[in-house]
């Protein structure tokens, strides 16, 4: 069944690349290195060791000290322990947040529950191209806030926030600022020492690692510039106290290996994927009535996302059952809606609703992206004809 | 490629309809035309119909909607074949729903279609 599909749907997950696998089997077995990294045995400072040699690598790509990260189960539990963590921790300084109604569930549900506790969130609403500008966030800052928390990659759009200006603004101020860079790490260079980020959440899975594993920065602690972080789990106080919980020597593994992968490899698949998505966005569009949404160029490598006029999503997305992709459309959500997303972005209803992301990755292929816009041609002229006329968009 | 559809969502009938729906397309010159839409849905059926007399010799009908919507627009078309004139006002869809079927979250597809069938019953072409 596998066989007949396109997969493109890479923002949603990725396959583990093979070599990340071949390194997080030595560690799994008897005659690996599977002892507790807790231990004091040899066999558990092995394993230690394999953890730090990971976080190494790791903050060797992001350009930070190696203590600055926090391994945790992935990026929502990073989001949640930023933000809840920080806005607890730094309570009786103020209690307001800012943040962006275009933000991941991860983040916009944390800061909800946050809500529920009495602190204020301002909500952020983008530009029509997803854009965020610093000045909005100037806008937003009061005296009261302690946190900014803001997607770098937009999960639906691909749309890239310039979080260097915006975290210049924050840091003016003195709040924390917190970014989820679940899309763009691995994707797009990070030199965290040298951006005005406070905190950033990773997801392994999200750049060829296993799933169940991931990252949340943290900047070492500066004069004058304390930002202290509740933790969510105790017990144990593994991970600075921050974290607790064993640490999954495999899957650590497995996230520095990936991550160490495509940092190696960021200078020629970048530009490989690029021509991909500008491929695939002018055979999209060359359809007719189809809008590309988001940012045209501040976007990833990896993400197109267009809606389509006059056709309904749920039936072009099974008419397409042949690729694999992800769709904005609410016939069968539980909430009844469609994207929020696009919807902030000033889509209506209709077209938030027959809104396609398609994501491209590591072994997406020319001829892949060919096969997906003939397909999506097809599809989209069989439905239209379907329609009643005139078409109503 | 049936295999690849979820089969708790969408049986063989839907999607034998939705495929290739018996009934789409449109008359040159249709003695009744009905439509009606659903915002919410970001659906429209219209159904265009060619008499005998009083009794409907043939249906055809256009349709944008979610795959249920294309399959119950196209399985109301041929339902509609024989019936008299008169029976469109007060046509049920519920056989319909119940034989193809529609899912629980969607019933409102039976108003759909019978709020389309009944504007063909009042509308010349």
């Amino acid at each position: 069944m596998h066989d007949h599909m396109v997969y493109m749907d890479y923002a949603a997950t990725t396959p583990v690349d093979p070599r990340v696998a071949e390194a997080m089997f030595t560690y799994l077995t008897p005659s690996g290195i599977f002892a507790n990294p807790a231990s004091s045995h040899a066999m558990g400072r092995a394993a230690r060791e394999s953890v730090e040699t990971a976080r190494a690598e790791i903050a060797a790509v992001l350009g930070c000290a190696a203590e600055c990260i926090v391994f945790t189960s992935g990026a929502t539990e990073s989001d949640n322990l930023a933000i809840k963590g920080v806005a607890r921790g730094m309570r009786k300084r103020g209690q307001h947040i800012i943040s962006e109604k275009t933000g991941h569930k991860a983040v916009v549900d944390a800061c909800k529950a946050l809500e529920k506790e009495g602190f204020e969130v301002t909500w952020l609403t983008p530009d029509e191209q997803g854009v965020i500008s610093p000045q909005q966030v100037r806008d937003a800052l009061r005296e009261d806030t302690t946190l900014v928390s803001l997607l770098h990659a937009n999960n639906e759009t691909g749309v890239v926030q310039d979080i260097a200006a915006i975290g210049e603004v924050v840091r003016d101020h003195g709040a924390a600022f917190h970014v989820d860079a679940a899309q763009s790490t691995g994707k797009l260079p990070l030199e965290l020492e040298a951006l005005p980020v406070d905190l950033l959440s990773a997801s392994g899975h999200k750049f060829y690692g296993p799933k169940g594993i991931g990252l949340l920065y943290r900047r070492k602690p500066e004069p004058g510039r304390r930002i202290r972080i509740e933790p969510l789990q105790h017990g144990g106080g593994h991970e600075l106290g921050l974290r607790s919980g064993t640490l999954a020597t495999h899957q650590i593994v497995g996230i520095g290996r990936a991550l160490a992968i495509a940092a190696e490899e960021m200078e020629e698949e970048v530009p490989r994927l690029v021509a991909l998505r500008e491929r695939l966005t002018n055979g999209l569009l060359a359809v007719g009535d189809v809008l590309l949404n988001g940012h045209p160029e501040s976007r990833l490598p990896t993400i197109v996302n267009v809606s389509v006029a006059g056709v309904e999503g749920e039936s072009l997305q099974l008419a397409l059952r042949d690729i694999a992709l992800s769709t904005g459309s609410a016939c069968n959500s539980a909430s009844g809606e469609s994207s929020f997303v696009l919807r902030a972005l000033g889509r209506d209803d209709a077209l938030a609703g027959s809104s396609f992301r398609f994501s491209i990755g590591r072994w997406t292929s020319e001829g892949e992206i060919d096969l997906v816009v003939e397909r999506f041609a097809e599809e989209v002229r069989r439905l239209r004809e379907l329609a009643p006329a005139p078409l109503t968009a | 490629m049936k295999l690849l559809a979820d089969p708790d969502v969408y049986s063989d009938a839907v999607l034998d309809r939705f495929e290739d729906p018996p009934g789409a397309g449109w008359f040159d010159a249709p003695d009744r035309v009905g439509c009606a839409s659903s915002k919410i849905r970001n659906s429209q059926v219209c159904f265009a119909v060619r008499l005998d007399g009083d009794a409907v010799a043939e249906a055809r009908f256009r349709a944008r909607g979610c795959p249920h919507t294309i399959a119950a627009a196209s399985a109301a078309s041929e339902a509609l074949r024989g019936l008299a004139l008169e029976a469109l006002a007060s046509f049920d869809a519920e056989s319909i729903v119940t034989g193809l079927p529609i899912p629980a979250n969607k019933l409102d597809i039976r108003i759909l279609i019978e709020d389309a069938v009944r504007a063909a019953s009042q509308q010349d072409g």
